[in-house]
């Protein structure tokens, strides 16, 4: 096991108006697990609580309950938050928002090298244009600022960014949900390859069973903050759970149209 | 400019002119500006008499070719005194800007970066002392330490400093939830990199314009402290205790308010006018960006 998270709740307090506040439970005791060299798709609807753990894997939000494990270590025991974002990256959903927009391309994809790494600067550029090869990326960007980018090309910074250095886990959060079909396909197929290349475990977190099943091993449904069915992604026609089957259905339906 | 679409030329087609005349309101506001700096910094070389010589024989005296601005009360060159003005008003003002922005700034990064309850202890004791008038401040710290320039500044800048806090606060609250400072947490930055590199950044450009608009503000308070005693003392030359003297003899000699009230008007207005300049070339800027 890459990563695994047991039994994980969040619920968020919010207000109303006034005096009166309620709560929302996000995560009810969520359990999955990557195993090494796995490509698991986290696949539900939309406010399931895809996105919240997605933050509290990547440690930016803490869960309420339960406990998360990478590389067989507890979270509590990464003191050293640099070892932690070595091995763990993620790349955010809305990807054009998750770059700076005073920053270049190569500031961008250099920032986890400043802090997590101890390469000098033409080491490190040499890491930028290895990776921005890997994703595709014409050198040429290497300038510019993410204004000037197309959505897929945004894509494959973001991608680049939480590549750079290999991590052994990445978590990706709808990558390719902004994108059009052709570019969906383009990303899709260079996860399979950077997979194949650097053996990184990923997490494809996404509403769009299609997509992800061409890529994923094995594909675990969410529902209301809890995983409630895993199978391998072969086995799709098998699907118990009602909501696991609607997206099935769906995404059936979705690729029989096309 | 490879990916123009049709949207962004007619972005641009409509920026143009708007663009043209903003260049041309900085630059003369800038060419302002830098002729009061200089005023300011060789007044003593240009200053054609003592501006605290006295000469009461000549009180009073409308301009005249030795005395280009007239005579006051006294009997001392108005423009000499003018131009020496210029330094104690200008830079006391800028002093005030100075220690205002960088404590205001620090505190509002962190109270904005914090959260939590460390933001709401700062926020109430913001709220405690901008509840507190300038001028009561001043007068206490008058009364305390006696009147004078740089006490007037001690005061002005206990108390303004609380207003910049609270909006670095603020936009550092909205900047903090962007998806790219997550990023940079993931990217292993520490807290004070996140502010310095993503955070400080980002709200620098509105810091500037607040700032450029309120040196105005601080330069007319400080007028006014003086105006009532309680900043610079006499004979030191500052625009507002000239005014306050002057108010005296408005009717018999009027430009002994005409032209330090022309000065102060002066560097506020050229101030505004280079405050909005900048606000909408940056504005413009983001756009381009496409943000």
């Amino acid at each position: 096991m890459i990563w695994q998270a047991q039994n994980v709740s969040k619920q968020f307090r919010y207000r109303t108006k006034l005096f009166g506040s309620g709560q929302l439970m996000v995560l009810s005791g969520l359990s999955l697990a990557v195993g090494q060299r796995e490509i698991v798709g986290l696949v539900g609807e939309s406010g399931s609580g895809k996105t919240t753990l997605a933050h509290i894997a990547l440690m930016l939000d803490r869960p309420d309950n339960g406990r998360l494990y990478l590389d067989g270590v507890s979270y509590e025991n990464y003191l050293d938050k640099k070892k932690f974002y070595r091995q763990i990256q993620i790349v955010f959903q809305h990807s054009s928002e998750a770059l700076n927009p005073r920053w270049t391309v190569k500031d961008i994809i250099e920032e986890p090298l400043c802090y997590l790494t101890q390469l000098d600067s033409d080491a490190r550029l040499e890491r930028i244009r290895e990776i921005m090869e890997a994703v595709k990326l014409p050198s040429d960007l290497l300038k510019e600022r993410p204004g000037r980018l197309s959505g897929g090309q945004a894509q494959r910074v973001s991608l680049a960014r939480a590549l750079v250095l290999a991590p052994k886990f990445v978590i990706l959060d709808e990558p390719t949900s902004s994108l059009d079909v052709v570019v969906q396909r383009l990303i899709l197929q260079m996860l399979r390859q950077i997979h194949e290349a650097m053996k990184t475990s990923f997490l494809i977190i996404s509403h769009d069973l299609a997509a992800v099943r061409r890529i994923a091993d094995r594909i675990a449904f969410i529902h209301d903050g809890r995983i409630v069915e895993e199978v391998k992604s072969d086995a799709l026609g098998k699907v118990q759970h009602p909501t696991a089957r609607r997206l099935v259905l769906a995404a059936e339906r979705l690729s029989d149209g096309i | 400019m490879s990916c123009q679409s049709d949207g962004f030329m007619q972005a641009w087609d409509k920026a143009r002119p708007v663009c043209r005349q903003t260049h041309v309101l900085l630059y003369c506001s800038l060419c302002l500006l830098i002729l009061y700096a200089g005023v300011a910094l060789f007044a003593p070389f240009l200053a054609p008499h003592d501006p605290l010589q006295a000469n009461i024989a000549n009180r009073l005296k409308p301009p005249s070719a030795e005395y280009h601005l007239g005579t006051d009360q006294l009997g001392r060159c108005l423009y000499s005194r003018l131009l020496l003005g210029a330094r104690n008003t200008l830079l006391s003002a800028g002093a005030v800007l100075s220690a205002t922005l960088v404590i205001g700034t620090l505190v509002g990064l962190f109270a904005g970066f914090l959260g939590g309850r460390c933001d709401f202890i700062i926020q109430r004791a913001l709220d405690g002392v901008m509840a507190f008038p300038g001028l009561i401040l001043a007068l206490a710290i008058a009364g305390l330490l006696g009147p004078g320039l740089e006490n007037a500044v001690l005061a002005l800048s206990l108390v303004h400093w609380a207003g910049y806090a609270r909006i670095v606060r603020n936009m550092t609250l909205s900047w903090r939830e962007r998806t790219f400072v997550y990023a940079a947490q993931t990217a292993g930055a520490d807290p004070v990199a996140i502010l310095r590199r993503h955070i400080l950044p980002a709200i620098v450009p509105s810091i500037a314009v607040i700032a450029t608009l309120d040196y105005g503000r601080i330069i007319l308070s400080i007028a006014g402290l003086s105006f009532l005693g309680l900043g610079a003392q006499p004979p030191a030359p500052e625009w507002g205790s000239m005014l306050s003297d002057g108010k005296a003899y408005m009717q018999i000699a009027s430009h002994l308010i005409i032209w330090p009230g022309a000065a102060i008007m002066g560097i506020v207005l050229a101030l505004q006018l280079f405050g909005d300049a900048l606000k909408r070339i940056w504005n413009e800027q983001d756009v381009e960006r496409g943000k």
